[in-house]
């Protein structure tokens, strides 16, 4: 019965089926449901198979590193006990001003270039604690 | 009920022109009115119609068994209200059963067969309700409600505990005592849904829940929805009529109370007067005229046990209850009222609970001592090949 | 030749029957065979036989500018679960992970974000029935509200199996069912898939999902790749949804109000 073999779901996507059953004229054009023409103008952007691999299927998930976590890194080992990042505010966290003074402090001599990460960073925390920032 | 589609002529069954386009006109509209409606609504409408053919018919039925029983009862058929029809069923019908719910019934068919309409939809079709697809709408209503009331009473109790601008009482747990869950059939009933054993478990939890918050004083009304008396299942109930309202007489102004009651065969109304001299007024007769002692004995006896003798005047009427049907079989109106002791009695009755409504304190005493109950026995009938009720002819072993 | 009309199979409303009213004049013909093969692969072949000029005119409702990527980063939609967990299907659609995190690519989430959006309004357009299903206990009674606001049915409660596809035992005659389903999570609490899903696609009704890291996006016909979990993303994605279809609706009221002035 052509009912039963439109219900199974693995026997094609909704679509598909649709449109297999009016191509087979067991559904009228004229009785074909209220999703249809939406579906046909924009239809999505892969066909809802259940039995497709899709991309990056069994691939390993690239690991998102950036150049400052290195510094970040070596920051939070010294100082493990930071305030806690508030994420909606928009004042930036300790981690992200120690950031910003330190590319500023390695923007300021640029013609030096053996200038040792060790220097730069002690610098960094020099700077900030006069600017009243408080690294523990 | 069903709010029937409006046959309103909707277009072709062609679906390619466009709506926007300058082309498209509407005359072809009306004369086309080709309404395609949906294979389920089509099958519901279709169950519709049949189901209000078969009321029509068993209403009709219904009409003409009522005509045969007005002749049946010898009775007009402009006299044979429902109550009338109840009793000629019982006449006719007399049941041993139990249940009163399963003794034979004559009703018209509104009220007895199932309604066919489970659910309402609008024009288009669209289920009522936007939990409708949970299957059990108001329960799960219910419990979403209480959800939301417990999230918010949280909320509340935590901006407001220790400040100074909130009423103190608000932030304590509600006081829900002398009271008690409403019962599982109660419930149904409230929310015209049936719903699971396992689902008024669920229900009692959240409730309680609620309940046990600090600040859950703020939904103290809501949760009082839901409760009823503690009193009210363990039967304090009186058996038979219930102790009546207070009221004032227009022209005296006094208190008086007024209550209808029987025993055996005589109704009476008995109507007890606040701030009396004693005096007794029984259908025009005074307790002094009454003949037995006995008599006079049971009409005091509520007075003595709440020792009100003399405070209360009483009026009381009676009529024949076998004399008032209609359909009795001789119509000659009895003038002697019950017999010794069935008046006194009656008016005892009425008297009782009379006092109880406007003497409060006495209630417990005359419930104690069994006046405020009615006495339900009726004279047994005679039976065939018997003398009487229940003797029999002399009994001769051989 | 006699057809066999299904009526089991098809139980929503045709597409004859809903919406604004329709014209006369018939200007395209049914298509025909080997058009319909074609679709099946090609869906947009079909675009000459649906109806309406409107479904010509690319983001009627302007979806595209409503969504903004600032927003959704705000609204803490790029969380995914850890990569632990992750599903072996949702991989394209992760940016990548940072620190065992899966992060959504929110360029992604947009495009496919706007289409989901655009098939809800055009749905709500034609009068169609939208449910909102979830079983995330945190969220069932914003997305229950929302649902109320806009008119529109939900189901956030244990799924009776036969909902959808058993209406006539269940509710005693057989119901107009919903013409998309919206999943807010397409898990249960237990961490499966949720039944709906299947149910559905059973009876071809269309589903739009927002799929977690760890969900299997299999049978649902618009996804969302997003974060479904926090109290910050499902009220974003609830406005969206509240607004797509208050957009639809609005729509065909004015288009039902355009046709007896005519």
């Amino acid at each position: 019965m052509a009912q039963f073999v439109a219900r199974t779901e693995r026997s094609g996507n909704i679509f598909s089926r649709v449109t297999g059953l009016i191509r087979a004229g067991q559904l009228s054009w004229s009785d074909r449901p209220l999703w249809y023409d939406v579906y046909v103008s924009s239809p999505p952007l892969s066909p809802p198979d259940w039995n497709v691999k899709l991309a990056k299927h069994g691939e390993p998930i690239r690991p998102i590193f950036y150049e400052e976590d290195v510094l970040r890194a070596k920051f939070y080992k010294k100082y493990r006990n930071t305030a806690a990042i508030q994420i909606d505010s928009s004042k930036q966290s300790i981690s992200q001003q120690f950031l910003n003074e330190y590319q500023i402090i390695k923007n300021e001599n640029p013609t030096e270039e053996n200038k040792e990460e060790e220097e730069i960073f002690e610098k960094t925390e020099k700077r900030l604690q006069e600017n009243g920032i408080t690294l523990k | 009920m069903i709010r029937f589609i409006s046959r309103r002529s909707i277009g072709t069954t062609m679906q390619a022109a466009s709506m926007a386009s300058p082309m498209s006109s509407n005359s072809d509209i009306d004369s086309s009115s080709v309404r395609k409606i949906g294979k389920a609504l089509e099958t519901y409408l279709k169950h519709s119609k049949q189901n209000i053919a078969m009321m029509e018919k068993h209403r009709s039925e219904f009409e003409t068994g009522k005509r045969h029983l007005a002749k049946m009862m010898s009775l007009d058929i402009h006299e044979l209200d429902q109550k009338a029809i109840d009793r000629a069923i019982e006449y006719l019908f007399p049941s041993g059963l139990t249940d009163p719910n399963a003794r034979p019934v004559m009703r018209p068919p509104d009220e007895i067969l199932p309604r066919f309409q489970r659910f309402e939809f609008d024009e288009e079709g669209r289920p009522e309700g936007s939990r409708f697809f949970t299957l059990n709408p108001k329960i799960y209503g219910l419990l979403s409600e209480i959800g939301m009331k417990t999230q918010s009473v949280m909320k509340f109790y935590d901006e407001h505990v220790g400040s100074r601008n909130v009423n103190k009482n608000d932030l304590d747990v509600a006081n829900l005592s002398g009271s008690q869950w409403i019962t599982h059939e109660k419930m149904k009933k409230k929310l015209h849904e049936k719903f699971s054993n396992e689902m008024y478990a669920q229900i009692l939890i959240a409730f309680e829940n609620l309940a046990q918050l600090q600040g859950s004083s703020i939904e103290h009304k809501f949760l009082m929805e839901y409760r009823e008396p503690l009193t009210a299942s363990t039967g304090s109930k009186l058996f038979g009529p219930s102790i009546p309202t207070v009221q004032i007489c227009a022209e005296t102004n006094r208190r008086y109370a007024e209550v209808v009651t029987h025993c055996k065969d005589t109704r009476t109304t008995v109507r007890v007067f606040d701030a009396g001299k004693g005096k007794f007024n029984i259908d025009g007769i005074d307790l002094h005229d009454f003949r037995h002692l006995q008599s006079r004995e049971i009409l005091l006896a509520p007075f003595i046990v709440s020792s009100t003798l003399g405070r209360f005047d009483v009026n009381a009427t009676s009529v024949s209850i076998s004399a008032e049907t209609p359909e009795a079989p001789n119509r000659i109106q009895k003038t002697s009222i019950g017999g010794q002791s069935s008046l006194p009695r009656a008016v005892r009755h009425g008297t009782s609970l009379c006092i109880a409504a406007l003497n409060p304190e006495c209630t417990e005493k005359l419930r104690l001592s069994g006046l405020l109950t009615l006495d339900p026995r009726k004279k047994e009938r005679s039976k065939v090949n018997q003398p009487g009720a229940r003797a029999k002819w002399i009994w001769k072993r051989r | 030749m006699s057809r066999v009309i299904l009526r089991n199979f098809i139980r929503n409303f045709s597409s004859a029957s809903a919406t604004v009213p329709r014209t006369a004049t018939t200007t395209v013909t049914q298509p025909d065979s080997t058009t319909l093969q074609k679709a099946t692969v090609q869906p947009t072949v079909l675009k000459p036989y649906v109806s309406k000029s409107l479904q010509n005119e690319q983001d009627l409702f302007g979806f595209e500018k409503a969504v903004h990527i600032d927003e959704m980063f705000k609204a803490r939609l790029h969380f995914g679960h850890k990569i632990g967990t992750v599903h072996e299907n949702m991989k394209w659609a992760l940016y990548g992970e940072r620190l065992g995190v899966c992060i959504f690519d929110l360029e992604t989430t947009k495009k496919y974000l706007v289409r989901a959006l655009n098939f809800i309004a055009h749905v709500s357009m034609r009068g169609g029935m939208i449910l909102f299903v979830t079983s995330n206990r945190d969220s069932m009674f914003d997305v229950e509200k929302a649902a109320e606001e806009v008119n529109q049915y939900s189901h956030v409660r244990k799924w009776q199996s036969g909902t959808l596809t058993n209406t006539r035992q269940l509710l005693g005659a057989s119901v107009r069912l919903p013409d998309t389903i919206v999943f807010m999570s397409t898990l249960t609490s237990l961490g499966e898939s949720h039944p709906a899903i299947v149910e559905a696609t059973k009876m071809a009704i269309p589903t739009i999902g927002i799929v977690d890291s760890n969900s299997d996006p299999a049978y649902l016909t618009y996804l969302i790749p997003a974060n479904d979990d926090t109290p910050n993303s499902t009220e974003y994605l609830l406005r969206l949804f509240k607004m797509a279809v208050k957009k639809g609706q609005e729509e065909r009221k004015r288009q039902q109000q355009q046709e007896p002035g005519k």
